[in-house]
């Protein structure tokens, strides 16, 4: 008899998704498939709204990542009012993307994943917890809350508040950083960095143990693709889109993201509220492509800054062509949070930081506005067309979790085949993979926005696979 | 030990009821009490377990669902995790404290968590009547306790009984 297996809801991952396996007679694994059940129709309620409310509109998209959302959505509006904003209100906006990244990424990698590390992944779910990771290394769970506090505290200092700021405006940012934040965002720098670096020194070490989940944990050929500099160095505000291959070529570069259309599509499946994204030259489903802290690693010539570049250096010897397992995204992760902290360093040691002119004032000059950045997860996309006054008309956004969205499937089967055995089910099996889909650190309450064109398909299926009802709309 | 006595409101304020916590937070903010710690945060956070390691007394704001709408509980937070206690970026206040305990080596000597009842958590930033009522009778209440708690007695006097008597007959 065939059987279907259920993980619902997937545990330590931001909003909520179930995964389900399809065994045949055998109990072999047949496929595999992450559902995103959740729906927030953000595209649609923004529709009528002034474009400048967008950033603010757009941020409660998410409560880990509103700053992804602001900035994205205020370099779109910029693009309406077609003004280049203030050089320190750039600089000022990439520090508080970083500042986003550091917190993100010390959120995934400590709290969220590192019960798999440093208690296994076979470990009791009773002891897989908060109180185990604390009594296996106090050190750890100290440092993540440590890192976590440094980003959140530099977006309060920046912003005025953690969750939600609405610092970031079309044109440029609200209010000019003082030299008194300025200080004290310097000051803990270093220990962000020591934190960072020992984080970094552990994982090489732990990685070791996880040999079969780093063979079979989404690593497979794939595309990458994300935002670099014009000279190849790692980015996460502005920039062109490159896309390389599993062999590490770059296989298109210097993209205007403007020109994002020409490169990537959006499919829908009717069993997940979740777009696939895909490579348009390729075409869908085979044009899967991955993004976020590993596609980054894989896309550039160089991260950009000294201790950065030196891990970054090791990352890549781990393969010859590009790193494709994905189980690497927590290392990718690490190395960037290094970038980020050295590239807030440099960036607060800039003399015209303090400068007060922060803002480009102007009304609307386009009717069509596009922003691209890398939030945390990967590359996001906000596209926004206005009316004559100004209103909202239509609306696209494209989450990194979305641009994942193939990759993730892909992965879990691939986890699935190798550690689900029909006739042994153990907790540690279907942790492993859960814990893929932890690897792309997926922000589910993002990325599921589409209202008006999701298909909903709900059958009702007999143990041997016959419909036994169906709802379409 | 930074601050004697932390209060820590939290909630959704877009959830309308569920931001009790947090607009009580904002209150105490607004008109602060000497020796007090406020923070009004949407969630809890392991982040929060730092502050709570260098306080006493910790007091906990949020809504709970239930009725009647606007009345009031308090009642002690003991530092045990729950079963399916979680390292995710959210944690109940008992987590927080063992949280607090194991990684910083100290956690609040007692700590609270005051709560609201309602059934009020649609999407909208009004609280009901019946809960913006409550905000001041929470804060008022949170006042009285501090200058009870004042002084640095280890056994801080709580006249919860008397206070809820007190709360249930104003609600």
């Amino acid at each position: 008899m065939a059987q279907t297996l259920t993980i619902d809801p997937i545990t330590r991952i931001e909003g909520h998704a179930k995964i389900t396996i399809q065994l045949d007679e055998q109990g072999i694994v047949r496929d595999a498939r992450i559902h995103i059940t959740q729906f927030r129709g953000f595209e649609k309620l923004c529709e009528g709204r002034r474009f400048s409310e967008m950033p603010a509109l757009t941020a409660r998209i998410c409560g880990i990542c509103p700053v992804s959302h602001l900035i994205a959505s205020g370099k779109a509006c910029d693009a309406l009012l077609a003004v280049r904003i203030p050089e320190t209100a750039e600089k000022l906006r990439r520090i508080f993307n970083l500042a986003q990244l550091v917190q993100s990424h010390a959120l995934s990698f400590f709290h969220l994943s590192s019960p798999d590390f440093l208690l296994g992944m076979d470990a009791d779910p009773a002891v897989r917890n908060i109180v185990g990771v604390i009594q296996a290394n106090p050190q750890m769970a100290r440092d993540g809350i440590r890192l976590r506090q440094i980003g959140q505290q530099m977006i309060e200092w920046l912003a005025g508040k953690r969750i939600h700021p609405s610092w970031i405006v079309p044109g440029g940012v609200a209010q000019p950083l003082s030299a008194e934040k300025r200080e004290q965002m310097l000051a803990s720098i270093p220990e962000g960095i020591d934190i960072t670096q020992r984080a970094i020194a552990w994982f090489k070490k732990t990685m070791n143990q996880f040999s079969e989940e780093i063979q079979t944990f989404a690593n497979f050929p794939s595309l990458f693709l994300g935002l670099v500099t014009e000279t190849g160095a790692l980015e996460h505000y502005d920039g062109v889109l490159r896309v390389v291959d599993s062999a590490g070529n770059v296989i298109a570069d210097k993209i205007d993201p403007n020109d994002y259309e020409h490169y990537i599509g959006e499919a829908v499946e009717p069993w997940t509220y979740l777009k696939f994204p895909y490579y348009k030259p390729i075409g869908y489903p085979e044009g899967v492509y991955r993004v976020g802290p590993l596609a980054r690693l894989n896309l550039i010539d160089r991260c950009g800054t000294p201790r950065a570049d030196e891990a970054w250096a090791e990352f890549r010897a781990l393969e010859r062509g590009a790193v494709l397992s994905s189980f690497y995204y927590h290392y990718a992760r690490l190395i960037e949070i290094l970038y980020g902290l050295e590239r807030i360093q440099q960036l607060l040691n800039e003399p015209d930081i303090l400068d007060t002119r922060v803002q480009a004032v102007a009304g609307p000059n386009r009717s069509e506005g596009i922003g691209v950045a890398e939030a945390p997860r990967g590359t996001l996309i906000h596209h926004y067309r206005i009316d004559k006054d100004g209103l909202i008309t239509w609306a696209n956004l494209i989450i990194a979790t979305g641009h994942n969205n193939l990759a993730m499937n892909r992965g879990i089967l691939q986890a699935a085949k190798h550690f689900v055995k029909g006739d042994q089910i153990q907790e540690g099996m279907l942790n492993r993979v859960e814990a893929v889909i932890r690897c792309f650190d997926p922000c589910l309450s993002c990325s599921t926005h589409a209202v008006g064109q999701m298909p909903l398909h709900i059958q009702l299926l007999s143990p041997t696979g016959e419909v036994l009802d169906e709802v379409r709309r | 030990m930074s601050c004697p006595i932390l209060v820590v409101g939290y909630g959704n304020t877009l959830r309308q009821d569920d931001g009790f916590g947090w607009w009580v937070a904002e209150r105490l903010i607004e008109e602060p009490v000497e020796g007090v710690q406020v923070i009004a945060c949407h969630q809890l956070t392991p982040d929060l377990a730092e502050p709570l390691s260098q306080c006493r007394v910790a007091v906990f704001v949020d809504a709970r669902e239930g009725e009647p709408v606007g009345e009031l509980d308090w009642e002690t937070v003991a530092a045990t995790p729950s079963a399916n206690a979680s390292f995710t970026h959210s944690a109940g206040p008992a987590e927080l404290c063992l949280i607090a305990q194991a990684v910083y080596g100290s956690a609040p000597a007692q700590a609270y968590l005051l709560t609201v009842k309602s059934v009020h958590f649609e999407h909208q930033e009004r609280l009901s009547p019946e809960v913006e009522k409550a905000v001041e009778r929470a804060t008022a209440m949170i006042r009285r306790f501090v200058l009870r708690t004042a002084g640095g007695a280890s056994q801080p006097s709580l006249p919860l009984e008397g206070d809820r008597l007190l709360d249930y007959h104003n609600a």
